[in-house]
């Protein structure tokens, strides 16, 4: 396997597993936060204001963490540095 | 971008294009929780907004980078750049300053 191939495998997979656990993880979150916000607010619906607020600040900080792994995984398969990096260095030979 | 740009004004460009839709994508998510909380169903509006957010915001980046790295994470420092715009605009969540600058006010007499 030459080296180019390495490397877009290896982009490929990883941008795969980037996309997988990056929105596992704020998928589980943001369930448990909106399950946890909804109990609140039948048990106090007076504090429905603040409550809101603060899931919002929460799930804004959790959808951050999804984009920031959806950016990676966009960098990989679009514009990968060290693929071009590579095609320039096969061209030049 | 057909016209020859300066590399950074491309940065600066793309940092706005970001800023843009970080906006829509927080102020949709202000707007979802707001409206879905009350609803009867919030499981499909909260699904179906962050289904929409989310596609809006990856195809926006795709568009803004232009297959390259650097404008996507300039893109990516302005969805950042929004998050905190958007949550300073959506104010504090303790009504406490409110109570206090009411409070200075003087009575209405009625």
């Amino acid at each position: 396997m030459d080296s180019l191939t390495l490397i877009a495998v290896s982009s490929i997979v990883i941008a795969g597993l980037t996309t997988g656990f990056g929105t596992m993880g704020p998928a589980l979150s943001e369930g448990r936060a909106v399950a946890t916000a909804l109990t609140a607010l039948a048990q106090q619906p007076d504090a429905s204001a603040t409550i809101t607020r603060t899931l919002f600040v929460g799930l804004a900080m959790i959808e951050s963490t999804a984009i920031y792994c959806f950016v990676v995984s966009m960098i990989l398969i679009f514009a990968n540095p060290f693929w071009n990096l590579a095609i320039a260095q096969v061209a030049g030979k | 971008m057909n016209e020859m740009l300066s590399p950074l004004l491309e940065l600066v460009l793309a940092g706005a294009a970001g800023l843009a839709l970080g906006a829509v994508f927080f102020g949709g998510l202000w707007w979802t929780l707001r409206k879905s909380l009350n609803s009867p169903r919030p499981a499909l509006w909260l699904l179906g907004s962050a289904l929409a957010r989310m596609s809006l915001v990856l195809v926006g980046l795709y568009l803004v980078s232009g297959g390259q790295w650097q404008r996507l994470l300039a893109g990516l420092a302005g969805v950042i750049c929004a998050r905190f715009i958007v949550l300073g605009l959506t104010g504090p969540g303790d009504d406490h300053q409110t109570v206090a600058k009411e409070a200075r006010n003087a009575p209405e007499s009625r």
